[in-house]
């Protein structure tokens, strides 16, 4: 049985104003516990509705979401309940941020799920551990950090509720390149430990080669593609043409296979592309 | 999400052309010729006047049954007062209390009047942006800085409002979805528990708030914005033929109901 | 005389209540010439835009100084001068729109400094079709996408005729469609219309597309070279945090392994074209550089 699956979803915004428009067009897709799936499109292309659907902070208008094989909107009293279990982090998080203490905001999801002082005190520095938030800023006012101790926070604020869906949506926004690598890092170290699915929306083809295991492509309220990294990245035409791209690194290797070079395209970081070319100039190189 | 303020009805029609200071001027020479207007007669020629701007506005009338819907109670009320306390030959008896023709007659004028107004108001705004409404009342009122008002001043701070009420809309609603995926419960519970359950809604928009009008009033120095003095202004507000001939109209309205009056002997 | 901003020993430091002063920028000096475009790079918190801010008098020095066209910017007299000649684009375009119609706002910078209606006019519509959105000019700023915004601001700016715009992190908040469109609207606006740009990034291949490359760390100006130089350091420019496209990584660490790629690379088919160099030709290939841009 499939962790979280939505059967024929659709969204609209706006029914019965002139501004009427469909977000997600049924859509039907299946995730897995313990994968990381990337969601890429457009702004625009309906992935940030499609998000907001899961976690059952808007409620489709026709079609079901479907979480550990329950429409999510069976009870809808309980709609709460879903949101501990799918949690959902939204683009710039640290705007959401607004407790004294790093501490006491973190745990402002436990508290809500109705827990105790110690259950509370667990999961927030179990989820501190798990976002990478230090120690020593635990006391801090959110405020005074850094942008990237911030984004840690705010992500740990959600890691706390320990939900079995995290979705992400573009974490990495904004943040220097050493920032970028250590959200991704604990991105990725949460679904190992813990099992969970994770859903990462980004525009950064690089954060998603580098974490993803399978890719879903949204384009206008509709997934056009659902596969593996290979399998989306081998039909890097028809995402351009959806204005989407791959990682530079992948493009490079591609247009020397296209060029007639015997070269391995499923490649997608810079180390390993570098190594493959490194062969490749040994293998083809012109001698001297 | 897409908010409307001030309720404004895009279209080209004459009224919507009229220069805003003509239109403010306007209604506020409506309302004074409503309440000057004691006689039927009187209010009649405002009735069938506003009409009239009805069908040149070209603006449905269900959007004026909108905007007098929400005052129904109070016309309901006034009425009822005023049915019951008048002087004069009682009509009839409700519950032994006598409902005189004059009653009668001025419960009948007031509901009129009051729907005039709403009406002839919504007008306005229906008709006019907010922006070039700011702007109308800006001129308009520029004379008065001699008395040390601070027109300018007082017309930038509507401009910016109106320029960040969707930007502070949209951003309540981000914080708003943040929180609840977090488990916040904004909906349900006492008055008590749901101000307190806005509080993580409340400080981040709080903060947010700041940077933004911190950064809004770097840009405007940046602009070399020093206040009013020496502005000018892209836009330049020229009477049209339209516009005369509505001042015209206007006064024309105006005369006629104090002729009524005189003719009536009510004065 | 061309124009040109001149800092002379720039020292700033934020001052707290009840805290030691934070040294912001430290004994910086540096000119900027007419007609530059100059990209001015480092983390957060290096001093980049404290040092924009200089430029047009928001901020004045704790000593040292700072000279636009000869104008010193502690001089109050010259203020207003100072600022129609720099103009400050913000990173947020969401907060320095003023007016709710987008001709309005492009027309307040030019209404404070008191030109005439009919000039404003024109300038207006310079402006917004020198930024490509004069078919925008009666919407409100809050329906437009974020590249859009951001290239209403820039037209604000540009109404004013200064001789220099800097622009503090333009992209940061945009998706890729939004960075391109501002990144291509900033060149042209280099190229075509002579105006001097100081870009505030830290994506270096944004700063790639400047005639020089400013980088700052702690307050200082660690490096100062035109961008191919910059590149040969990419050790460096990574240990300042900066972003440096994968390929002009890939190109750097080709390089360590012994085959020989220039130094400049910042697109994919710069990069393709120089590996190519090393590789017996093959009969067969299909044309690999097309239509992409890059």
């Amino acid at each position: 049985m499939p962790l979280i699956e939505t059967q024929n979803v659709t969204f609209k915004y706006g029914v019965r104003t002139p501004m009427e428009k469909t977000a997600v067009d049924d859509l039907s897709v299946c995730f897995e516990a313990g994968e990381i799936v990337g969601i890429i499109g457009h702004t625009g292309s309906g992935k940030s509705t499609f998000v907001q659907l899961l976690n059952g902070l808007l409620r489709p208008a026709s079609g079901r979401v479907l979480l550990e094989g329950r429409d999510i909107w069976e009870k809808p009293k309980k709609i709460r309940d879903v949101r501990f279990k799918v949690g959902l982090v939204f683009q710039y998080p640290e705007y959401q941020l607004f407790e004294e203490t790093c501490r006491r905001d973190i745990g402002y999801g436990p508290r809500n799920m109705g827990l105790n002082d110690e259950q509370v005190n667990e999961a927030v520095e179990r989820a501190a551990v798990q976002a990478g938030v230090k120690p020593e800023l635990m006391e801090k006012s959110p405020f005074e950090l850094s942008g990237g101790e911030k984004r840690r926070v705010a992500i740990a604020g959600v890691m706390a509720m320990g939900p079995r869906v995290l979705i992400l949506d573009e974490p990495t926004a904004g943040l220097d390149p050493q920032a970028r690598d250590k959200v991704l890092q604990r991105i990725k170290a949460y679904s190992e430990t813990t099992g969970a699915l994770v859903l990462l929306v980004s525009h950064r083809m690089e954060d998603i080669a580098a974490i993803c295991d399978r890719i879903m492509v949204m384009s206008k309220a509709r997934m056009i593609m659902f596969g593996t990294v290979d399998e989306v990245f081998s039909r890097y035409d028809e995402l351009k043409a959806m204005g989407l791209s791959m990682p530079q690194v992948s493009r490079v290797l591609r247009k020397l296979k296209l060029a007639g070079y015997p070269v391995n395209t499923h490649i997608y970081d810079e180390p390993s592309a570098c190594a493959e070319i490194v062969r490749l100039v040994k293998q083809c190189g012109i001698k001297r | 999400m897409d908010i409307t303020f001030g309720q404004y009805y895009p279209s080209k029609s004459p009224v919507h052309r009229l220069d805003p200071r003509v239109k403010l001027i306007f209604v506020l020479v409506y309302i004074v010729t409503i309440f000057l207007g004691t006689s039927f007669v009187g209010l009649g020629l405002c009735t069938a006047f506003l009409i009239t701007a009805v069908i040149i506005s070209r603006l449905p009338v269900r959007l004026f049954a909108k905007a007098i819907k929400p005052i129904l109670p109070i016309i309901i009320f006034t009425a009822i007062i005023n049915l019951f306390y008048a002087g004069g030959d009682p009509l009839f008896y409700i519950f032994s209390i006598a409902v005189t023709k004059q009653g009668v007659l001025t419960s009948l004028l007031v509901v009129v009047r009051i729907i005039l107004l709403i009406a002839g108001s919504s007008m306005l705004t229906f008709t006019t942006t907010p922006t070039s409404l700011t702007d109308g009342l800006e001129r308009l009122l520029s004379p008065l800085t001699v008395f040390r008002l601070k027109v300018h001043e007082l017309a930038m701070m509507m401009t910016i409002a109106l320029r960040f009420i969707p930007t502070l809309t949209e951003e309540t609603d981000k914080i708003m979805n943040a929180q609840k995926a977090r488990g916040a419960d904004i909906d349900s519970g006492g008055l008590f528990k749901r101000v307190k359950a806005l509080v993580p809604v409340f400080i981040p928009l709080l903060v947010s708030s700041f940077r933004r009008a911190f950064d809004l009033a770097v840009a405007m120095e940046c602009r070399c914005y020093t206040g009013g003095e020496g502005r000018t202004r892209m836009k330049i507000f020229k009477l049209r033929c339209a516009d005369y001939l509505a001042l015209g109209i206007m006064i024309v309205l105006l005369a006629s109901v104090i002729v009524i009056n005189f003719v009536l002997g009510l004065v | 005389m061309p124009s040109s901003i001149v800092c002379q020993n720039l020292c700033f430091d934020y001052e707290y209540d009840d805290e030691a002063p934070v040294e912001v920028l430290k004994n910086v000096s540096v000119e900027i010439k007419e007609g530059e475009f100059v990209a001015l790079v480092g983390k957060n918190g290096c001093g980049k835009s404290t040092l924009a801010k200089h430029f047009n008098a928001i901020l004045l020095p704790k000593s040292g100084r700072v000279l636009i066209d000869g104008m010193d910017t502690t001089d109050e007299d010259s203020v207003i001068k100072i600022r129609e000649k720099v103009g400050l684009v913000l990173q947020n375009p969401d907060n320095q729109i003023v007016a709710t119609i987008v001709e309005e706002d492009v027309a307040f910078g030019p209404e404070n400094l008191g030109i005439p209606p009919l000039e404003i006019r024109e300038r207006v519509d310079w402006a917004l079709k020198a930024v490509g959105m004069y078919e925008f000019r009666e919407s409100a700023p809050h329906k437009l996408s974020g590249g859009q915004k951001q290239r209403v601001a820039v037209a604000s700016v540009i109404a004013m005729r200064p001789k220099f715009i800097i622009l503090d992190e333009p992209t940061a908040m945009l998706d890729p469609r939004g960075r391109s469109e501002v990144m291509d609207c900033i060149t042209s606006l280099n190229k075509d219309y002579g105006l001097s740009i100081v870009l505030i990034t830290h994506n270096m291949d944004e700063a790639a597309l400047a005639d020089r490359i400013i980088a700052m760390e702690d307050g200082r100006i660690v490096m100062d070279a035109p961008p191919d130089e910059v590149f040969t350091h990419i050790e460096a420019i990574r240990a300042l945090g900066l972003d440096v496209p994968p390929v002009t990584q890939l190109a750097f660490d080709l390089r360590k392994n012994g085959i020989d790629m220039p130094q400049d690379i910042l697109h994919v088919n710069q990069c393709v074209r120089a590996v190519l160099r090393h590789l017996q030709p093959v009969e067969g290939g299909a044309d690999i550089f097309g239509n992409d841009k890059y």
